[in-house]
């Protein structure tokens, strides 16, 4: 089934999330009417470096100023690259002098592990799982050495029971995601984040070992960022496909551990999506698998949210079905009155605001 | 120190957040260096390359080498 979702990509871009993949390769030719919207969508979607290759390759085909415009988003990404690579160089030396355990993951994990040419897999932060014991600790040694935190925690250890993590600003304004979880709502709480620290791959930057997220943990990592992270629409989904076909990683592994975290309907979407929007002909058991996968009513109203970018207090809101009962009070409150600056004025609206989230996760779904 | 290197275009980054771009033969030369210390292995390797004289490029790798030197992104020792 076409999504409204996939019907907006252009042919380009898909050409560009195909390139390098085994799979056949078909010629696109970007015309003069889209090439801004392609240069802007490659530039959103950071795929400058597989669009310039599908170029080179002749599998997509450009004028002149087009293709130069793509190639100078390609160079200046590749600034950005190296610039967060020193960024997780820095990271990496605050959490290990703090003692923390961690995992570097995303961007710059896939690039020089999963792709033959990291050149190619493009990022602009560094993305850090950092293990259950270690939350407090790792956050503490990042405001220490003077980073700041823009959005404050909801409540105090609101972030160790329920949050997807936090993200901190360099006074550079580069930023550090630090990820608790993979994410916020139903499919983030349950997660046992234990479960990905059993085992480490390791990159080298700047001369540094560092530790990252083993194959199936990135894979699973992928597709939660593919099925509830939003934003990246066509890289985040060759990224699945780069972990399955190409780097052939242990995909049962991940559903394992899914399994545990009952967030099989998600690493379902990531793979099916992946399918469609890179319009892929290549079977593979864990395509079987996940077309064979059934999701619930309650799974697909919560996917649905995350698909569609709803705000962050509706995502969390799908959590409340899967919560034990005892946990849920904290919850809420940690939604509707969070701690920090304007509690005051925040209080006059409190029971309102406590009624708004009850109707509201009364309507997010019930299991 | 930190690099990407793509044909006609090195990015350089050094830990304390310095960087440095150069477009044109400067990844060429990049890569290179990582095969070989010597400027003469590296000139002969790019005029071979070019179909241009040696003692030209010899120069200009000299000029570019010893910037990377004097910004901190080579060792002179090698």
């Amino acid at each position: 089934m076409l999504t409204a979702e996939r019907r907006c990509f252009a042919p380009a871009l898909v050409a560009a999330g195909r390139h390098g993949l085994p799979v056949e390769q078909r010629a696109v030719v970007v015309g003069e009417s889209a090439a801004s919207a392609v240069i802007g969508a490659a530039t959103s979607d950071r795929l400058a470096g597989f669009l310039t290759a599908a170029i080179d390759a002749g599998t997509v085909v450009a004028d002149d100023e087009t293709a130069q415009a793509i190639r100078a988003v390609w160079h200046e990404s590749l600034l950005a690259a190296v610039v967060v690579e020193s960024l997780a160089v820095r990271t990496a030396t605050l959490l290990d002098d703090a003692g923390a355990v961690w995992r570097i993951t995303k961007g710059p994990a896939l690039a020089h592990l999963d792709y033959p040419d990291p050149n190619l897999r493009l990022f602009g932060d560094v993305d850090v799982v950092v293990h259950p014991r270690s939350w407090e600790v790792a956050v503490g040694a990042l405001t220490s050495a003077g980073w700041s935190r823009p959005a404050a925690e909801l409540r105090g250890r609101f972030d160790q029971r329920f949050g997807k993590g936090a993200t901190l600003t360099t006074s550079e304004h580069l930023e550090v995601d630090l990820h608790r979880r993979f994410a916020i709502g139903r499919f983030g709480v349950r997660a046992e984040m234990t479960d990905v620290f059993v085992s480490a791959d390791t990159i080298e930057l700047g001369g540094r070992q560092m530790p990252v997220l083993d194959g199936p943990g990135r894979l699973l990592h992928a597709c939660f960022h593919a099925a509830l992270g939003g934003f990246s629409r066509v890289r985040s989904r060759r990224d699945v496909a780069q972990l399955l076909l190409v780097s052939g990683v242990d995909w049962r592994v991940t559903r394992r551990v899914a399994a545990r975290w009952r967030a099989e309907s998600v690493v379902a979407r990531a793979v099916r999506d992946t399918w469609d929007v890179l319009e892929l002909e290549t079977g593979h058991p864990c395509h079987d698998w996940a077309r064979a996968w059934r999701t619930s009513a309650a799974e697909e109203r919560a996917l649905q949210l995350f698909a569609s970018e709803r705000p962050f207090r509706e995502q969390a809101l799908t959590a409340i079905p899967v919560l034990p009962a005892h946990r849920v009070p904290a919850y809420l409150l940690a939604l509707a009155v969070p701690d920090g600056s304007g509690i005051r004025q925040r209080v006059r609206h409190a029971r309102r605001s406590m009624a708004d989230v009850i109707r509201s996760s009364l309507g997010a779904g019930q299991a | 120190v930190l690099w990407r290197a793509v044909p006609g275009f090195l990015v350089l980054a050094r830990s304390d957040g310095a960087r440095l771009c150069i477009e044109g033969p400067g990844s060429e030369v990049w890569e290179l260096l990582g095969q070989s210390t010597s400027l003469e292995a590296i000139s002969a390797e790019l005029a071979a390359r070019y179909g241009a004289p040696v003692e030209e490029v010899r120069h200009d790798v000299g000029d570019l080498l010893g910037r990377l030197v004097d910004d901190g992104y080579v060792d002179a020792d090698g």
